[in-house]
Formats: structure tokens, sequence, C-alpha cells
């Protein structure tokens, strides 16, 4: 809606029989807004650099999109809305707990890993023949079984 | 007829960026957008005065929503300016208290240009 466009899920194309697998190494950029409280995790936003200045330039105009620290900050406020409407979600943990400011990790060939073990729901969405994805929640899984309020709002997510 | 002046606050500039574009897409007879990135900057810009409303993140470094909301009866530039409040998190608790220390609304993120009106446009009838 902020980026005035529709996204539909993202279809990877087949792999070639033989094909290598793909790696786990990123590249491109990861926005992250953390919660902390009655549920502790992570959602991430990740695309490649180009994907992520093309969503910048359709939040904030094509005059600033080109600018690293506009394209960090409109993938920060995606992620925090993210975030922050998965939190609204989930109304039994809504008033207990709380968002991290958005961090934008951006590079090469870098990988992400909880230090925690988790595991790790990622959902990936076309917008406009690239693919985003988008981790609503690193540690949710794992948080569901510490904690009384989070396995009502597990139940809730899975449905 | 005048143009309304308008504060946004957000410490992310693209989100000043949409919702003045959201705001110019509703018709209104805008002005210069005023801006600032965090309460205290808001309080500078309120002390200059003759601002039609303000609409103003929650969560802010330095200074937030909230505590912009709880400063702004001392300043008597600020006497009846209506202030909306914009939000990401869905903290009914955090809306409650916006809406009792003087917020006359609030919007949440992701919001279309159709629902800013909504919540601004009630809110600026014995101006406009």
């Amino acid at each position: 809606m902020m980026a005035g466009t529709r996204l539909t899920p993202f279809v990877p194309p087949a792999a070639e029989p033989g094909a290598e697998a793909v790696s786990q190494e990123q590249s491109g950029l990861t926005a992250m807004v953390g919660t902390a409280g009655a549920l502790c995790s992570m959602t991430t936003i990740r695309c490649s650099s180009d994907t992520a200045i093309k969503l910048a330039t359709k939040m904030a105009g094509d005059e600033t999109a080109k600018d690293p620290n506009i394209v960090s900050d409109a993938m920060g406020e995606l992620c925090n809305m993210v975030a922050g409407n998965f939190k609204a979600k989930l109304t039994s943990l809504a008033d207990h707990c709380m968002l991290s400011v958005p961090t934008v990790t951006s590079g090469d060939n870098y990988v992400m890993q909880a230090v925690e073990p988790s595991e790790v729901l990622q959902v990936a969405f076309n917008f406009e023949a690239s693919p985003i994805y988008i981790s609503p929640n690193h540690a949710l899984l794992n948080a569901a079984k510490s904690s009384p309020a989070s396995r009502s709002s597990s139940s809730n997510f899975t449905h | 007829m005048r143009k309304l002046k308008i504060l946004i606050v957000d410490d992310s500039a693209v989100m000043r960026k949409i919702v003045e574009r959201a705001l110019r897409q509703t018709g209104l007879n805008l002005g210069e957008g005023l801006e600032a990135s965090n309460g205290a900057e808001a309080l500078a810009e309120v002390q200059k005065g003759s601002l039609d409303i303000i609409l103003s993140d929650i969560n802010m470094p330095v200074m937030d929503g909230l505590e912009v909301l709880k400063s702004l009866p001392g300043i008597e530039a600020a006497k009846g300016v209506p202030v909306i409040m914009i939000t990401t998190e869905g903290s009914e608790a955090r809306v409650v208290e916006a809406l009792s220390v003087g917020a006359k609304g609030y919007l949440r993120k992701p919001f279309t240009p159709e629902q800013v009106k909504e919540r601004v446009s009630p809110l600026l009838v014995g101006v406009l």
C-alpha cells in the first residue's frame, strides 16, 4: 500500500536437471526489526539492491530514491510496518511487546543466522518480476515453546 | 483561501514524504510542508506558531510523539492545534494513552490517502 503496489506470490523458476543447490549466501539489502517482550523475534525483508531502489522510488519518489540512505530508510519502514502489523494481529501480545528501530544490512555474500536455534518462516513475493523475501518472525516457533502468551499467538499465526 | 500549515513529524524521511503526498492527494490546500524528525524538532516548529494541524509518529528517537503531546499544553502557540498520531504498532495501550493526553485521532501504517482525509478533514472544518 505504501509502495502503491500489490504483491503476488513469487514462484521461482524450475531448476535445471543437475543444477547445483542454491546457496544460502545473500546479496542486496536485508531490513530487520526486532520484537522484545512477551515475544522475542526478528522480522526481516530481503531483496536485491535494484529491487530495493525500485521500492524506495515508489515510496519516496524519483528524486530521492537513488540516495542509499533513502533506500535503507524505505526498506526499514517497510519492515517496521510488517513487524508492527504482525504484532497487532497477535491480540494477546500487542500490548506486551515492543519493536526495535529498524536496521538495514547491505552487501554481498552474507548470511543471516540466529544465535538461538529457531525455525524460520519465509514467504517470497513477486515485485516487478523480482523476489522480495519476508520472514515475519524468525523465532516465533521457538518462542512459542517457552511462553504461554506466545503459545496462543502461535495458534493465531497458523490460521 | 489561505494555505494550510501542517507539521509532519517522523524520524523516517520516506514516511514524511508519504504523509505529505497523501495529504496533497486529499485535495487540501496545503502550503509548504513543515517537517521534523523527532519530538524536540517538532516542539521548536510549534513554538514558531500558526500551525493548523500536526501529524506525528509515536516512536521516534530523542523525544517520542507521546512526550510531544504532553508538552504541547505548555506552549501558547500550540493552543487549539489538533494532533493526529501515526503508529505502526498494534498497541492499543499506546493509542489510548495518546488519545488521553490530547491526540484528536490516529492513523495506523500503512494507510491510504482516503484514511488520511477521513482523519484530517473534520479537524480543519473551522480553518477551511
